[in-house]
């Protein structure tokens, strides 16, 4: 293990894990399309999506239990692509966590060890280092079984750092424990990530979890990576549709486009008469806004100001109040816009309408992102998996 | 028993009254000094049971019917143990269909199966005797060997290989370091079962054996002698040796920790 100090991903040196153009099918089913992505070492990158997105696929071709129909992958700078998985130098933390239940934690912990032909002396110093670690030095004697969710789930941690890999790939691993433990575990894996340096690849459909414990997140769909990034900017600039209405909640407005040239306008199509002066920077999407093309306004519910705007140009709108919700800090506000548009907004309790006012709402232009092209086709809205 | 309604407890005892009684009357019967079985008993002696251990065509017998258990019972665990592997892998309609066909043969009337095979053995040439014994009850055994492996099979999370082979194991490592201690208490269970089944069963040692006679084969032919207290007493001592070998069995689970 090598402690490094604070958590500055290193960039510079050849990627922990390269995967490219990995395509997989199963009968007819894609699984995988087509999919590139490289991970610097060091880092914390969580592969997010819906069930059935291939994000676990991705994973597991990279452990080696899915074997690419095209396609390659390296690991630590070497090619692994046809490597079975016990020579691949990566550790996978289970959703069930698949801890050997006739082997004591110690036994578990020091397994990948042996199998790599470490001395005793070198297994027990091991265990000792990583039960500490995990800070469970008590329970080394012990059967899987008679540990608690959290205490395996930290085990199974254990397990997988003890042969030192290149990386960790770690599929839903939080998925089966409880809201607090989960949250509590987050933090946890978290520190362990930052204090031993290693690369993490981490799967869910969670994104407050995506969101909070990553350097990057990989956004999946269909068997595709829609956009990679870190966190702030996949929420600030989400490429697709489909990003946008998947991490966060987002107002997402169906826009034309006028004008391209100097300046960036556009009109809700729910309302042609409005037209909105936009930055250019605004655009999010890989494809350029065309005139007379179809656009995606996204402006987070944070980011829709109620209130006149602070010059004239800023992109504002009439809307009246519907619903006011109460959150102690903040107000859900949902409202009704020109064509039957739906906004929702949030604010400060104390300055915020009450319902059936009509008040004029706005958003600063660097708030807003805007998806032009294809990207910007109305996804059908994210099926939550409930776990 | 840590219920304490008084109706369950006397339920439990008339349980292990029924269970029991008609054993406890055998084995008192071999105390009995007289030719017959008969109560009361008014005299009582150990001659029975001296004369049972006595017996040298008891020993005989019961050497055959141990060794007839051991190989039927190796037989079957090596027929049976690769075929609950091939089963688990099978999905769907294949697999239902495969497990009908496995465990067809433990529903089949045993006399059936066992005038079936002893016409099948002869065709193959091999004589009524010992190994046919031991090869009838494999045939017999192999259906409960597969699905008490299969129902651990079942229990067995495809991610505990998995996670073994992440780790570094190849596919004999995997087999012997998690596949098997996995199955253990299976595979001692149905090594039991089969033990037992050899063991307590007539009708194929009877249809197979030539001079061999297993032991249920020669209490069968002493019987056409009619019944003396000798006859209970023998069977109280093989009652007897075969609940404490079940006995420590148990406790061999147990303090391995794999009964669970």
């Amino acid at each position: 293990m090598t402690a490094r100090a604070g958590g500055a991903p290193r960039t510079d040196e050849t990627p922990a894990i390269e995967v490219e153009g990995v395509t997989k099918r199963f009968g007819t089913h894609g699984a995988l399309d087509d999919v590139s992505l490289a991970v610097a070492p060091g880092l914390f990158v969580t592969l997010l999506g819906p069930s059935g997105c291939g994000k676990s696929t991705l994973l597991r071709a990279v452990a080696g239990f899915v074997i690419p129909d095209a396609g390659r992958l390296r690991i630590g700078g070497r090619d692994m692509t046809r490597e079975p998985p016990h020579r691949r130098p990566v550790s996978m933390v289970f959703q069930d966590y698949a801890l050997f239940p006739h082997m004591t934690v110690r036994e578990n912990i020091g397994f990948g060890c042996e199998m790599k032909g470490m001395s005793r002396a070198e297994i027990a110093r091991r265990c000792a280092e990583l039960l500490e670690l995990i800070r469970l030095p008590e329970v080394g004697g012990r059967l899987p079984e008679a540990l608690s969710g959290g205490q395996r789930q930290r085990v199974a941690l254990a397990r997988a750092l003890a042969p030192d890999p290149v990386s960790l790939l770690l599929d839903e691993p939080l998925g089966a424990l409880d809201l607090k433990l989960r949250l509590e575990m987050q933090q946890e894996l978290k520190a362990i990530q930052r204090r031993t340096g290693k690369t993490f690849v981490f799967v869910t459909h969670d994104q407050d979890e995506a969101l909070s414990m990553s350097d990057r997140v990989a956004v999946m769909r269909a068997g595709r990576i829609e956009q990679i990034d870190a966190p702030e900017r996949l929420y600030a600039r989400p490429a697709t549709a489909f990003v946008a209405g998947f991490v966060g909640a987002a107002n997402m407005i169906a826009m034309q486009v006028e004008e391209t040239g100097a300046q960036l306008a556009c009109s809700p199509v729910a309302a042609p008469g409005l037209r909105w002066v936009l930055p250019a920077a605004a655009v999010s999407s890989a494809e350029a806004p065309r005139r007379g093309g179809a656009a995606l306004m996204v402006v987070r519910p944070e980011a829709l100001r109620v209130g006149p705007p602070p010059a004239e140009g800023f992109p504002s709108i009439e809307a009246e109040v519907v619903e006011r919700t109460f959150f102690g800090g903040r107000v859900h506000l949902r409202l009704r816009g020109p064509g039957g548009m739906t906004l929702v907004a949030e604010a400060r309790p104390q300055d915020s309408p009450a319902p059936g006012e009509v008040v004029t709402c706005h958003a600063l232009p660097d708030e807003i992102a805007l998806i032009a092209g294809d990207a910007a086709a109305p996804v059908p809205p994210p099926a939550r998996p409930q776990t | 028993m840590s219920a304490r309604s008084p109706l369950l407890t006397l339920w439990f005892w008339l349980f292990v009254a029924f269970l029991f009684a008609p054993l406890a009357v055998m084995a008192a019967m071999g105390f009995r000094d007289s030719g017959f079985v008969a109560f009361p008993i008014q005299k009582w002696t150990t001659r029975w049971y001296a004369d049972a251990l006595a017996d040298r065509d008891y020993r005989v017998a019961l050497w055959v019917s141990v060794q007839v258990a051991v190989w039927s019972t190796l037989l079957s665990m090596a027929v049976g143990v690769p075929t609950a592997f091939a089963v688990a892998r099978l999905r769907g309609v294949v697999r239902a269909a495969a497990v009908a066909v496995v465990v067809l043969p433990a529903f089949l009337p045993i006399v059936v199966s066992a005038i079936a095979l002893r016409m099948f053995l002869g065709r193959l040439g091999m004589e009524p005797g010992l190994s046919a014994i031991a090869f009838g009850h494999a045939v017999g055994s192999v259906p409960f060997v597969v699905v008490m492996l299969l129902t651990r099979l079942n229990a067995m999370s495809p991610s505990l290989a998995e996670a073994a082979r992440n780790l570094g194991a190849d596919e004999a490592i995997v087999l012997s370091r998690i596949v098997l201690p996995f199955l253990s208490p299976a595979l001692f269970g149905a090594f039991l079962f089969c033990i037992l089944l050899s063991f307590e069963d007539f009708m194929r040692s009877f249809f197979l054996g030539g001079f061999d006679q297993t032991f249920p084969v020669l209490l069968f032919a002493r019987l056409r002698f009619g019944f003396n207290p000798g006859l209970a007493a023998i069977s109280a001592v093989v009652l007897a040796a075969t609940m404490l070998l079940g006995l420590h069995a148990e406790r061999f689970l147990r303090r391995r920790g794999i009964d669970r």
